[in-house]
C-alpha cells in the first residue's frame, strides 16, 4: 500500500469515526427529548434558546439587512437591471441558500463554540462523572435540551433572517439604487412559498441546529484533561460544525433537485 | 446507641455492602476516593457478587431481575455519597441541591422546595452563612458551606442512605468539630434517613475497624 493510500484510509477512518460519534449523539440527544420537560432540563432549554436566539437577534438583524442590500444591488447590476430575474435568483441562491447557510455558521461559530468551551470545562472540573454518579443521564440533562435548543434556535432565526433580508435588503435598495421596491416585492412574492418548500426549509434548518448542537456536545463531552483541553474541543467543533453543515447543506440540495 | 443502618438493608449474597467495599486491596489499600468507593459498591452489587435467585436484595427488591441499568437507578435513588462530585458551577445552591431529585422525578419541585426551605430555614443552619444562602453560586462559598450544599443535595436525592466519606489528612481538628455538628443538624432534622459514615478521623463517628454497619452518632 502507498503512502497516498495510507493517508487516504486514515482520512476515511478518521471521518467515519467521527460521523458516527455525532450520529450517535444525536440518537441519544433524540432519545432523550422526552426529558426536556423536566424542570431543571426545561430550564437549560430556554437558556439555550435565549443564549442563541433572542441575544443573537441585532447582530443578525444588522448582517441581513446589509446582506440583502448588498446582494439585492450587486444582482441587480449583474443582471443589467432585469427586476424580475434580479428576484428570482435572490430567492433562490440567498433567500433560500445563502441565508440559511449565514445563520448556521453563525450559530455555530457564536453557540457551538460556547456549548463545546462550557461541557468540556464541567468534564474537566469533574462535573459530568458527578452527574453520573447522581444518577443524572448527562444525555438527558446535558445533551438533550441543548441539540433541541439548537434546532429551535436555526429555524426560528433562519425564518427571521430572511424575513429581514428580504424587506431591509429591498428597502435599501430601492433606497440607493433605481429600484421599484413595490414592483420588486410584488415580483418576489409572486415566485410564491410552497407548503412543501416551507417545510422542506423547516427540516433542513432543524437539521442544521441539531448537526451544531451534536457536535459541540460530543467533542465538549469529549475534551481531554489539561490546559489544552478546552481550546482543542472549541476549535474542533467549529471546523467540524462548519463542516457538517456544508456537507448537509449539499444533501439536501441534492435531495432537492 | 441509634443504629445508623439496618443490616439487612445492606446484604449482598452473604457479604454485607460495607464489607465488600472495605477488602484490603480492593481498590488499593484504605486510600479510597468517593469515586473508587462508588465504584467498589456498585461492584459488590452488579460485579462481584453473581446475582443469583433470592440471594440478592435491595431494599427489599430482587435485583436478580433487573438489567445492570435498573440496578444502577435503584442504587442511586436509594443512595448517594456525600462529596459525591463537585457542585454544578453555573447553578445556584438551591438549584444544585434540587437537582439530582428532580431530574429522577424523584420529588416535585414545589415539594422539594418545600422541604429545603424547611431545612434552611430557622437560621440554624450548623455554620455562619449569608442569608441568600441558596441563591449563592457555589464559587461563592466557604469549603464548609459547599460541603453542607452536597450533604443537601445527597439528602435530597437518596433519602434513604447517605454514605458520608470523609479523610483525616484533611481536616483540622476545628474542621472535625464541624463536620460533626454539621452532621448533628442534619441528623436531628432527617430522622428517616440512614447514616453509613466511612472515615477514620478521630472524633468522627465511624472507623474502618469497627463493623459500619452498625455505627452511630
Amino acid at each position: 500500500m502507498t503512502l497516498a493510500h495510507r493517508r487516504n484510509w486514515l482520512i476515511a477512518g478518521y471521518f467515519a469515526e467521527n460521523a458516527s460519534a455525532y450520529l450517535r449523539v444525536l440518537a441519544d440527544a433524540f432519545l432523550h427529548f422526552p426529558a426536556v420537560l423536566r424542570p431543571p432540563c426545561l430550564r437549560v432549554l430556554l437558556k439555550q434558546v435565549y443564549f442563541n436566539g433572542i441575544e443573537s437577534l441585532p447582530f443578525l438583524s444588522l448582517t441581513a439587512l446589509l446582506l440583502g442590500f448588498t446582494a439585492s444591488s450587486r444582482l441587480y447590476q449583474v443582471m443589467s437591471k432585469d427586476l424580475s430575474r434580479t428576484v428570482d435568483v435572490f430567492r433562490s441562491m440567498i433567500v433560500q441558500e445563502g441565508a440559511v447557510l449565514v445563520v448556521a455558521f453563525y450559530v455555530m461559530a457564536r453557540s457551538g463554540s460556547a456549548i463545546a468551551s462550557e461541557l468540556a470545562s464541567c468534564k474537566q472540573q469533574g462535573e459530568v462523572a458527578a452527574l453520573y454518579r447522581m444518577g443524572i443521564d448527562p444525555a438527558e440533562y446535558l445533551i438533550a435540551p441543548r441539540v433541541l435548543g439548537c434546532m429551535l434556535s436555526v429555524s426560528a432565526l433562519s425564518i427571521f433572517f430572511q424575513i429581514v433580508l428580504v424587506l431591509g435588503g429591498f428597502a435599501l435598495a430601492s433606497f440607493f439604487m433605481e429600484w421599484d421596491y413595490a414592483l420588486a416585492m410584488k415580483k418576489f412574492l409572486h415566485g410564491g412559498i410552497s407548503p412543501e418548500g416551507a417545510l422542506f426549509s423547516l427540516l433542513k434548518t432543524s437539521v442544521f441546529g441539531a448537526l451544531i448542537g451534536a457536535v459541540a456536545c460530543q467533542q465538549g463531552l469529549r475534551a481531554v484533561r489539561g490546559p489544552q483541553g478546552i481550546p482543542v474541543a472549541t476549535r474542533t467543533a467549529v471546523v467540524h460544525g462548519f463542516a457538517a453543515i456544508v456537507l448537509a447543506s449539499t444533501v439536501f440540495f441534492l435531495l432537492s433537485k | 446507641m441509634n443504629t445508623v443502618f439496618q443490616s439487612k438493608d445492606l446484604v449482598v449474597g452473604d457479604r454485607s455492602i460495607p464489607d465488600i467495599a472495605l477488602e484490603p486491596g480492593a481498590c488499593g489499600g484504605w486510600q479510597l476516593n468517593d469515586a473508587d468507593f462508588a465504584l467498589v459498591v456498585l461492584d459488590g452489587i452488579t460485579g462481584l457478587q453473581p446475582v443469583q435467585n433470592g440471594g440478592t436484595c435491595w431494599f427489599g427488591q430482587e435485583l436478580s431481575g433487573l438489567p445492570e441499568s435498573g440496578i444502577l437507578r435503584l442504587l442511586c435513588r436509594t443512595m448517594t455519597l456525600t462529596g459525591d462530585g463537585p457542585l454544578i458551577a453555573n447553578l445556584n445552591i438551591r438549584d444544585n441541591v434540587m437537582l439530582p431529585a428532580l431530574v429522577r422525578r424523584t420529588d416535585s419541585e414545589t415539594g422539594l422546595l418545600r422541604k429545603l426551605d424547611e431545612l434552611l430555614t430557622g437560621n440554624d443552619l450548623p455554620w455562619p452563612a449569608p442569608a441568600n444562602f441558596p441563591f449563592l453560586l457555589p464559587h461563592n462559598l466557604e469549603d464548609l458551606q459547599r460541603w453542607l450544599a452536597g450533604l443537601l443535595r445527597a439528602v435530597l436525592a437518596a433519602p434513604e442512605i447517605v454514605m458520608c466519606c470523609h479523610y483525616p489528612g484533611d481536616l483540622s481538628v476545628r474542621e472535625q468539630a464541624d463536620l460533626i455538628r454539621g452532621f448533628q443538624w442534619l441528623r436531628a432534622r432527617l430522622p428517616g434517613t440512614a447514616w453509613l459514615f466511612l472515615t477514620c478521623a478521630p472524633g468522627l463517628p465511624g472507623g474502618f475497624s469497627g463493623s459500619l454497619a452498625e455505627v452511630s452518632l
